[in-house]
């Protein structure tokens, strides 16, 4: 389906500002091509990197939380005083934007989740919601008074091949509080005006199918999915990736 | 944090280099397109170089501004365990982790400090530096060295409340133009204690960078960059520029001067 966004492309759409979070494991790097390509169109794009991890993994430590996290991203808003903002969260990224919708509802005008978690109401936690394999390996690293989880490699996520060693390269552990910490929501995020849910449909994960079919039933939700990524959609399918956000900005 | 972890954290990023150089994301950049990393000052944060990077992206130049851990919008990380290795740090890793290389270095004022010690780390990947009203330590001397009354007095005054910052200056004190005072003042944080008693550690990669340029803002007095300066004067591998229209936080009071010396001296 071409959509009047599609067709004009290439036309000067008012300058945007993206904020966009990564995932777990992951950092500011992986928004690379995709900021690129916003930003040689005249948009602007932040893409911060949660501490402890990529360019932040000097400062892993114990105490960093998921409030943590989501203050990373209220922060950056705050002191460069962003408004009416895109802001995409990716993967756990999900919950992190879930939590910054409660502190600045105001400065998002258009908020969109890429393969990403959507915390529901009230209390939740990513390692609650994680299959009892998963639940398992956490409890056990928690155990062993490991501060992080180490990464999985690239392959797990089906990053195409040829970026594969890069993106092993520059995966970094979790710190595990931010898995364990639960987040609290009161329903700022689905009050934002324009939501959006994009699905790597070939990336097996029964809770973004649960979200996707969720969006899918909710009048009030856009919904998106590729084949033609893995989970990594920004390293897979940048050029893609970049008209579904400008055509949703 | 341990220095243990910090250590590792570094020697993994060392490792980097190599697999990120064959697959990485490179910009679909126009053939002049530079790449400039933006190092702010104390008590500052990547938000004062907004009107430089927006002049310098709007003209299809990369920009990476980061903030320092405890400042800015990283103020929420401020602890007594932030010290010189933790900025150095911060640089470094956004050289890596971006996998950056001909970059031009920036460093504004406090900012050649954690400048100075990252150049040891990533020289090789730095094509030329700027230094902005900005302190040029030598091997072996530390923030305490050159402190001046002000944050002398607020270092003590914070030690003593048991604080891990001391408070900023009014950005009168920085010789902010009138009508931007307020907006400085609000963006201004605390600066970590634990960075001015250690001492830097360098063997000459600072010097070694080919192009070279330092910028004095004449008005706001600092000995420690009027000495800068003259060193600069005097050797021919440096370039120099002084600006009397403008308080110590050039990016803000004169953003298109200074982008046109950046565009110059990159």
């Amino acid at each position: 389906m071409i959509t009047a966004d599609e067709t004009n492309a290439q036309a000067p759409k008012a300058p945007k500002t993206f904020v966009l979070v990564h995932g777990a494991c992951h950092g500011g790097w992986c928004w690379r091509r995709v900021a690129d390509r916003l930003e040689a169109r005249g948009h602007k794009a932040y893409v911060p990197t949660m501490t402890g991890l990529g360019e932040r993994s000097h400062l892993i430590s114990k105490d960093i939380h998921l409030a943590t996290h989501v203050t990373d991203v209220v922060n950056v808003i705050r002191w460069e005083e962003l408004s009416d903002i895109v802001l995409v969260g990716h993967s756990y990224g999900g919950v992190i934007i879930s939590g910054v919708a409660e502190e600045v509802p105001s400065s998002i005008a258009s908020i969109v989740f890429l393969d990403a978690l959507l915390p529901m109401f009230g209390m939740s936690s990513i390692a609650g919601s994680a299959s009892a394999l998963a639940r398992g390996e956490i409890a056990a690293a928690a155990e062993r008074g490991e501060i992080a989880l180490r990464a999985p490699p690239a392959a797990a996520f089906r990053v195409n091949e040829k970026d594969r060693a890069w993106v092993d390269a520059m995966l970094t552990p979790q710190p595990i509080a931010t898995i364990t910490d639960t987040i609290t929501l009161t329903g700022a995020r689905d009050r934002i005006a324009r939501k959006a849910y994009i699905r790597a449909v070939s990336y097996p994960q029964p809770e973004f199918d649960k979200a996707y079919a969720a969006c899918k039933a909710d009048k009030s939700w856009r919904t998106f999915e590729t084949r033609a990524a893995g989970h990594d959609v920004m390293i897979d399918a940048p050029d893609w990736l970049t008209e579904r956000l400008l055509e949703l900005a | 944090m341990s220095d243990f972890t910090r250590r590792a954290a570094i020697a993994a990023g060392a490792g980097i280099a190599a697999a990120a150089a064959t697959g990485s994301a490179q910009a679909q950049a126009p053939t002049q397109s530079k790449t400039f990393v933006l190092i702010h000052g104390a008590w500052h944060g990547g938000w004062c170089w907004r009107r430089v990077s927006d002049r310098l992206e709007a003209t299809g130049h990369k920009v990476f501004a980061p903030t320092l851990t405890g400042l800015g919008e990283r103020s929420h990380l401020l602890n007594k365990d932030i010290n010189l290795d933790t900025h150095i740090a911060d640089i470094v890793n956004v050289f890596k982790w971006e996998d950056l290389r001909g970059v031009c270095l920036v460093a504004h004022s406090y900012g050649g400090w954690p400048a100075s010690g990252a150049l040891e780390a990533i020289g090789e990947r730095v094509s030329s530096l700027v230094w902005l009203d900005a302190f040029k330590p030598e091997n072996g001397q530390k923030g305490l060295d050159y402190i001046n009354e002000y944050s002398r007095n607020a270092l003590r005054a914070a030690l003593e409340k048991g604080e891990p910052g001391r408070a900023p200056p009014k950005a009168e004190f920085f010789h902010v133009n009138e009508k931007d005072r307020a907006w400085v003042d609000s963006k201004l944080t605390a600066q970590p204690n634990g960075i001015p008693p250690q001492p830097i550690k360098l063997t000459g990669a600072r010097d070694k960078v080919t192009k070279k340029t330092y910028i004095r803002a004449a008005k706001y007095p600092q000995p420690a960059f009027d000495k800068a300066l003259a060193e600069c004067k005097a050797d021919p591998s440096w370039k120099t520029f002084e600006i009397a229209a403008s308080g110590h936080d050039v990016m803000v009071d004169a953003p298109d001067w200074l982008t046109e010396k950046l565009l110059e001296a990159s």
